[in-house]
């Protein structure tokens, strides 16, 4: 039997915790709690569907970001001149 | 009892190890902290040798992005104070804090136009935050700090730490939308009451 979260948060809750849901930033009671609400509330699901593409969206297109060749091998050269660790 | 690993674990191979495969994520933080690639570069390397210096106080097995993370950001903040003689996070706050959602929900309730973006774009949109709001969007948004790590790391409370994430998630996705209203990624629409 699926354990039923005790109580349900409305969508002014849900939606104020949206984020922290999708951040995986909430404690597991409620992530129950905010998960129900947006299973059974299609706004909240059409919101949380947006937000989730928006965070997708820029670690997408920012993470990829590196470090260049030339800037990193500058780097490495100055650690290398620093006296041996004591 | 276990040993308690401290400083007869500070060498270069350790530093190697444990510090160095955080480079790129730290040269992505200094590149949004200071919006230019070549003061990114200078901003990395007095991180890391301060790191190095310092290798001795890490304790191994603790997280060490968190800790070069700190030092990085607070090299940037006394190079900023000493810069700028102005105070830290002047909030432009323009954009209105509607969510975007609510305006383009009928349209792209997906948030397509998310996609349609030049990466260019997002990064200039970025870095028009003011630095209290474009650290916090970085560490955890794009980074994956948790609010807690951040918390600790800024020395603000987790409270604040989220009342600025909300605002800073707000204003950027404002700007991006009037972004892809102005290169036609998505029709403009009366705006709706929340």
């Amino acid at each position: 039997m699926t354990k039923v979260p005790s109580t349900v948060v409305d969508c002014d809750e849900a939606l104020e915790l949206l984020h922290e849901y999708l951040k995986q930033q909430l404690t597991p009671e409620l992530v129950e709690r905010v998960r129900a609400h947006i299973e059974m509330c299609r706004p909240c699901l059409s919101h949380s569907r947006f937000e989730a593409n928006y965070l997708r969206m820029l670690e997408h297109k920012l993470k990829s970001i590196t470090c260049p060749t030339e800037s990193r091998e500058r780097i490495l050269t100055a650690l290398h001149g620093e006296p041996p660790l004591s | 009892m276990p040993p308690i690993e401290t400083a007869d674990q500070s060498t270069p191979e350790s530093f190697e190890r444990e510090a160095l495969p955080h480079l790129d994520t730290c040269f992505r933080v200094a590149c949004r902290l200071t919006g230019d690639p070549s003061r990114a570069e200078d901003l990395v390397q007095e991180t890391m040798l301060k790191a190095f210096r310092a290798w001795h106080r890490f304790r191994p097995g603790t997280n060490a992005r968190g800790w070069l993370l700190t030092i990085l950001r607070n090299s940037f903040i006394n190079q900023y104070r000493k810069q700028k003689r102005e105070p830290i996070g002047v909030d432009i706050d323009a954009v209105d804090p509607m969510a975007i959602y609510r305006r383009v929900g009928q349209t792209d309730p997906e948030g397509e136009f998310f996609g349609k973006l030049i990466d260019r774009k997002v990064l200039d949109a970025i870095d028009k935050l003011a630095i209290e709001f474009r650290e916090v969007l970085v560490l955890s948004d794009i980074e994956d700090l948790s609010y807690a790590e951040i918390s600790s790391m800024l020395q603000i409370p987790i409270g604040t730490v989220k009342s600025r994430l909300f605002r800073a998630r707000r204003q950027l996705q404002g700007q991006l939308y009037d972004h892809a209203v102005a290169m036609g990624y998505i029709s403009p629409r009366e705006r709706q009451l929340q």
